[in-house]
């Protein structure tokens, strides 16, 4: 291979990699710290523990993530479109299971169980850098356009329907950024995001306040209520009866519950937190059971190490998107630029919105906090896209 | 195209969206330094309360003794069965799939089923325990139910007041069950049964919505174990003194509110013992005198012995009286309600310091020394009373019958015309003053707000709208003029020690333990004085001398209190009042005061029938019975806390 020609040690990008192996041992420390004070039954084997199991998907990932360092991105780009609807299908193959808690979004395979539409947004990054890797006057045009709107418009809407509210929005920032980056007239994108930002606050208004009225888009109830929540509105439609209020009042504290249980934690973290294993917000089970260690992680690890601890998560995300962005502009042509923002992107959308959730900067969605939630596809997935952008650096020299 | 200049463009691009991303980083971290740093101790708060619960712990309450250390109230183990709720999670969720079996159930239903699971399990395991221990018992569901819904966190009590017996056969079977404990609390207990039981006081359940912790402590408990608090006597009046102050611990819930963990912080603060100036064997001379004659009717009276030389209270009788054992219990409103009931005997009601009456003849004692003391009666001068004294119109009787009278004959006929017409000499506003000196009117100071001060005119009274007739009444002791038996031991008090009116005392002092096991006593000031009386011992002497002859004279009216060999100094009284008893007689307060030795006077007893016929007859006889057992008893000791032997009752007083 080209790659290994010149000192392949200087081809790696070595911050990076340590932000990425200080993360991935973050999440499974407090993977740990989540799932060992339960109280549960323990597990039978000792390879059925989360965090043993979190160990396993990082190691896994990070092989994936070197085997994808081995193949030249353009190759990879080449077969994307073959990836893209691999993904597709597995999304609707996804959607003949039978739901758990509610949603059909995993793949039920033996003991493990995958979850394509974390490897449908790599799929979908690769085959937009792809498709727009072509030439900028082509890009003008608006067919064009509308093909790169049904590319991301395909998955978006099968991960809706899972439902997965949160995983297929953030394919909306990845989407848009791309193609800014690409070079997609600024006019079209304009119009796209002012286009989306008036549906979306259609679909806020329409919810919190005609809920009955005009029923532009159906959202699930749960939606609606954490919409409702996030903006502090009450369950109870206005002309509702003493019975109805109460019971739209108790609705409401059940699900503000999650998110003034996870301020909570963040809050009385402080400075310096309670300690590694020692915050009790989670140990007594206020934080609830299901979303402690993967959707709430992050208020586990505010918890027991305070403002600090936040900090080094937010440091460390910091110093991967920078990294990335770096690996971006660095890029050997616009395919590679396309791709490594995209991926940057994925990943910050997921940090700035869980987070965001565990402060109420965001409502809360069902997305996981990269390397650092309990999750073997997202830790998989999330390793892959991160060997994507060291291809990207790797053979940026390569012509 | 020039590729550089491309490349420049897309590189603007990257820059807008590095600028955007660390614009949104600076954002969450913003947030996070307002919720972790700024909000710390708001969401720390919200933390606290959501997952502590503070409950109080009473303090042992302090003792109480009598001058010689022997115990009037005594704490005593109440032994309980409690079982731990949280203990019993796992066989709440066995019983509701046994209840269940493979059916699915609807949400409420299933909600129902939890909780008829819940009830079950628990009464099933009492059951077993009650058998165990042989005392047949049932667990109530409103009951559990209301402990699992506020208080799960805490041991539920499903088995109280054990005997040891039953105690011994739980330690040896029941510790089989799952969540079942033992626990020990303190009960209050009146070992003499009703003896001072109008001083002591009883104790009732606290009431959760009492707040006087809250309002010095500042803090609120979710949870207070039961404890007593003292309502009435000295239990009421020292109750802060008695009951120390409670500890407090935390206890840490889980979000099912199930103990997780417990801490105690606040470390509680025992009671105070609390030594009193009461005699026992005094009071006990004191009840059985109010018993006598008549054990089975119920006398109204009091008796109350005093130390003359100091104002210490040796003996508080009031009758009828009452066991305070049975305030601790379950009391039935059908014990309870004929006790207050006005129509009734007034068991509850403290006729020694609460009562007021009429003071009739005893109050010539204070004439009689105003007169002397102003020399308006000459002691040796003869009146001639005419058997009744012609006032307005209207005849005042006098028992005393038609004669001439000294000073000392008419003290000791009780003649109501010598009084009245040397009362009438002297004038409203000496007779006033003189009953200022003892301060007739005003409370004594020994149980505050727990007496009377009874009534008394003042100057202002008697100068405006005051006729003859009022101060013809007030000089024999009716009309216008209340008091109440302690008062009247004051005032005897007074006259037998030579003119020393103190502020009467039944605190001896309070015996605080130390952390360290030793106890500290500090006394309270003994004879306080309150005031003199205006009178020269000349005058003192000659009244002192004229209550001699009351009991020594075989005309005396006193005379059935006579003791060969012991000398007492008295005064009878019998007022008449506007009410009238059951048989439509009028009601009379009669009275008899003493002191004793004569020569060198110690005790003042002061005895009131409230419906007796008169105080020779029914007082006199009843002051005989208490001289009898004074005067073999040696002088009053100092008062100091003893070495006790420790029991099992101090012991197992904490929790």
């Amino acid at each position: 291979m080209h790659a290994r020609s010149k000192h392949w040690t200087h081809r790696i990008d070595w911050v990076l990699l340590l932000a990425l192996i200080g993360l991935a041992s973050i999440g499974v420390a407090f993977i740990y710290s989540a799932a060992s004070v339960h109280g549960i039954t323990d597990p039978e084997h000792w390879f059925q523990h989360r965090f043993v199991r979190q160990i396993f998907a990082c190691v896994l990932g990070f092989g994936f993530a070197v085997g994808v360092c081995f193949v030249d991105y353009h190759l990879i780009a080449r077969w994307s479109m073959l990836f893209y609807w691999g993904a597709i299908i597995a999304l609707l193959v996804v959607l003949f299971f039978d739901p758990i808690h509610g949603a059909r979004r995993w793949l039920s395979l033996g003991p493990i169980r995958l979850q394509p539409s974390e490897f449908s947004k790599i799929a979908t990054i690769c085959a937009l850098g792809h498709f727009l890797s072509r030439p900028l006057d082509e890009l003008r045009l608006p067919s064009l356009f509308f093909q790169t709107l049904g590319l991301i418009g395909l998955p978006f809407c099968l991960i809706l329907i899972e439902p997965d509210l949160g995983s297929s929005l953030v394919l909306i920032p990845v989407g848009l950024v791309m193609m800014f980056i690409a070079g997609i007239p600024k006019i079209y994108l304009a119009r796209l995001v002012s286009g989306s930002l008036l549906v979306l606050s259609l679909v806020v208004v329409d919810t919190l306040f005609f809920p009955k009225l005009l029923p532009v888009v159906q959202l699930e109830e749960y939606q609606k209520n954490r919409l409702r929540v996030y903006f502090g509105m009450s369950f109870a439609p206005p002309n509702a009866t003493q019975a109805e209020k109460r019971k739209a009042d108790r609705e409401e504290r059940e699900f503000s519950y999650n998110v003034n249980q996870a301020l909570i934690s963040v809050g009385s973290g402080g400075m310096t937190g309670k300690g590694w294993c020692q915050g009790t917000q989670n140990a007594l089970g206020y934080l609830p059971k299901p979303v402690a260690h993967n959707d709430f992680i992050f208020s586990v690890i505010a918890e027991e190490w305070g403002f600090l601890g936040s900090m080094t998560v937010l440091l460390l995300n910091g110093v991967v998107i920078i990294q990335g962005l770096r690996i971006a502009s660095q890029a050997r042509d616009r395919m590679g630029k396309v791709i490594a923002t995209g991926v940057v992107m994925l990943w910050f959308s997921h940090v700035f919105i869980n987070i965001g959730m565990n402060i109420r900067l965001m409502p809360v969605t069902g997305l996981p906090l990269p390397l650092l939630s309990y999750g073997g596809s997202s830790a998989l997935s999330f390793m892959m896209a991160m060997g994507l952008l060291q291809n990207v650096k790797i053979y940026k020299r390569n012509y | 195209m020039n590729p550089v200049k491309n490349m420049r463009r897309e590189d603007m691009g990257l820059q807008c969206l590095a600028i955007g991303l660390f614009c949104c980083f600076v954002i969450l971290a913003g947030g996070l330094w307002y919720v972790q740093i700024v909000s710390f101790k708001k969401y720390e708060k919200y933390r606290e309360v959501q997952s502590y619960r503070t409950v109080r712990i009473p303090a042992p309450r302090g003792l109480i003794y009598d001058r010689d250390a022997q115990l009037l109230a005594d704490n005593e183990p109440n032994l309980n069965i409690v079982v731990y709720l949280d203990q019993l999670r796992e066989d709440f969720t066995r019983t509701y799939h046994d209840l269940k079996g493979d059916k699915d159930l609807p949400y409420l239903e299933g909600l129902e089923l939890e909780k008829d699971a819940r009830y079950l399990t628990v009464s099933n395991m009492v059951y077993e325990a009650s058998v165990i221990i042989g005392k047949p018992s049932a667990l109530v569901r409103s009951e559990f139910e209301s402990h699992y819904y506020r208080h799960r966190y805490m041991a539920m009590p499903v088995l109280t007041g054990l005997s040891r017996e039953q105690m011994a056969r739980f330690m040896e079977q029941g510790s089989r069950l799952k969540g079942f404990d033992l626990e020990v609390r303190s009960k209050r207990r009146y070992p003499n049964g009703s003896l001072a039981a109008h001083l002591l006081g009883y104790m009732r359940p606290r009431q959760r919505t009492s707040n006087e912790e809250t309002a010095t402590l500042q803090m609120s408990f979710d949870y207070e174990l039961p404890d007593f608090m003292g309502k009435y006597g000295l239990e009421g009046q020292y109750e802060d003194e008695l009951s120390g102050e409670p500890g407090a611990k935390s206890i840490l819930v889980n979000n099912m509110i199930y103990r997780q963990e417990e801490e105690e912080w606040l470390p509680l603060l025992p009671g105070k013992h609390l030594y009193l100036t009461l005699d026992t064997d005094i009071q006990k001379a004191a009840e059985d005198a109010l018993r006598y004659l008549n054990p089975n009717q119920q006398r109204r009276g009091a008796i109350v012995v005093m130390d003359c030389n100091n104002g210490d209270v040796l003996a508080l009788a009031s009758a009828p009286t009452f066991d305070p054992n049975i305030f601790t219990g379950f009391l039935p409103a059908s014990v309870f309600n004929p006790m207050i009931d006005p129509k009734g005997s007034l068991p509850l009601f403290n006729r020694a310091t609460y009562g007021r009456y009429h003071p009739g003849s005893i109050f010539k004692i204070m004439i009689g020394l105003a007169g002397l003391e102003s020399g308006i009666i000459d002691p040796e001068a003869e009146f001639f009373g005419q058997g009744y004294f012609p006032m307005s119109g209207r005849r005042i009787d006098d028992t005393a019958g038609a004669g001439y009278f000294n000073f000392e004959r008419a003290f000791y006929k009780s003649s109501n015309a010598y009084f009245i017409h040397y009362g009438l000499k002297l004038g409203p506003e000496t007779i006033v003053d003189y009953g200022n000196q003892i301060f007739l009117g005003k409370e004594t100071g020994l149980l505050p707000a727990q007496e009377t001060g009874g009534y008394f005119p003042s100057k202002q009274t008697v100068r405006k709208g005051w006729h003859p007739g009022d101060t013809a009444n007030l000089s024999i002791g009716q009309g216008k003029i209340d008091v109440t038996p302690l008062q009247m031991a004051v005032m005897t008090s007074a006259v037998a020690n030579g003119g020393t009116v103190f502020w009467p005392r039944i605190v001896a002092g309070w015996e605080s333990m130390m952390p360290n096991g030793a106890s500290v006593f500090e006394p309270e000031p003994e004879g306080r004085i309150r005031g003199r009386l205006r009178a020269s011992p000349q005058s003192i002497e000659i009244l002192q001398k004229a209550m001699l002859a009351d009991v020594e004279n075989r005309n005396g009216s006193g005379s059935i209190c006579r003791i060969p060999g012991y000398l007492i100094g008295g005064k009878t009284g019998t007022a008449e009042t506007s009410f009238k008893n059951s048989n439509g007689r009028r009601i009379k307060h009669t009275w008899f005061v003493a002191y004793a030795p004569h020569k060198n006077p110690r005790y003042a007893v002061v005895v009131l029938d409230s419906e007796g016929l008169s105080g020779r007859s029914s007082c006199a006889p009843l002051a005989k019975i208490v001289f009898t057992s004074l005067k073999d008893l040696p002088n009053p000791s100092h008062i100091e806390p003893r070495k006790k032997v420790f029991t099992l009752g101090d012991n197992a007083r904490s929790l």
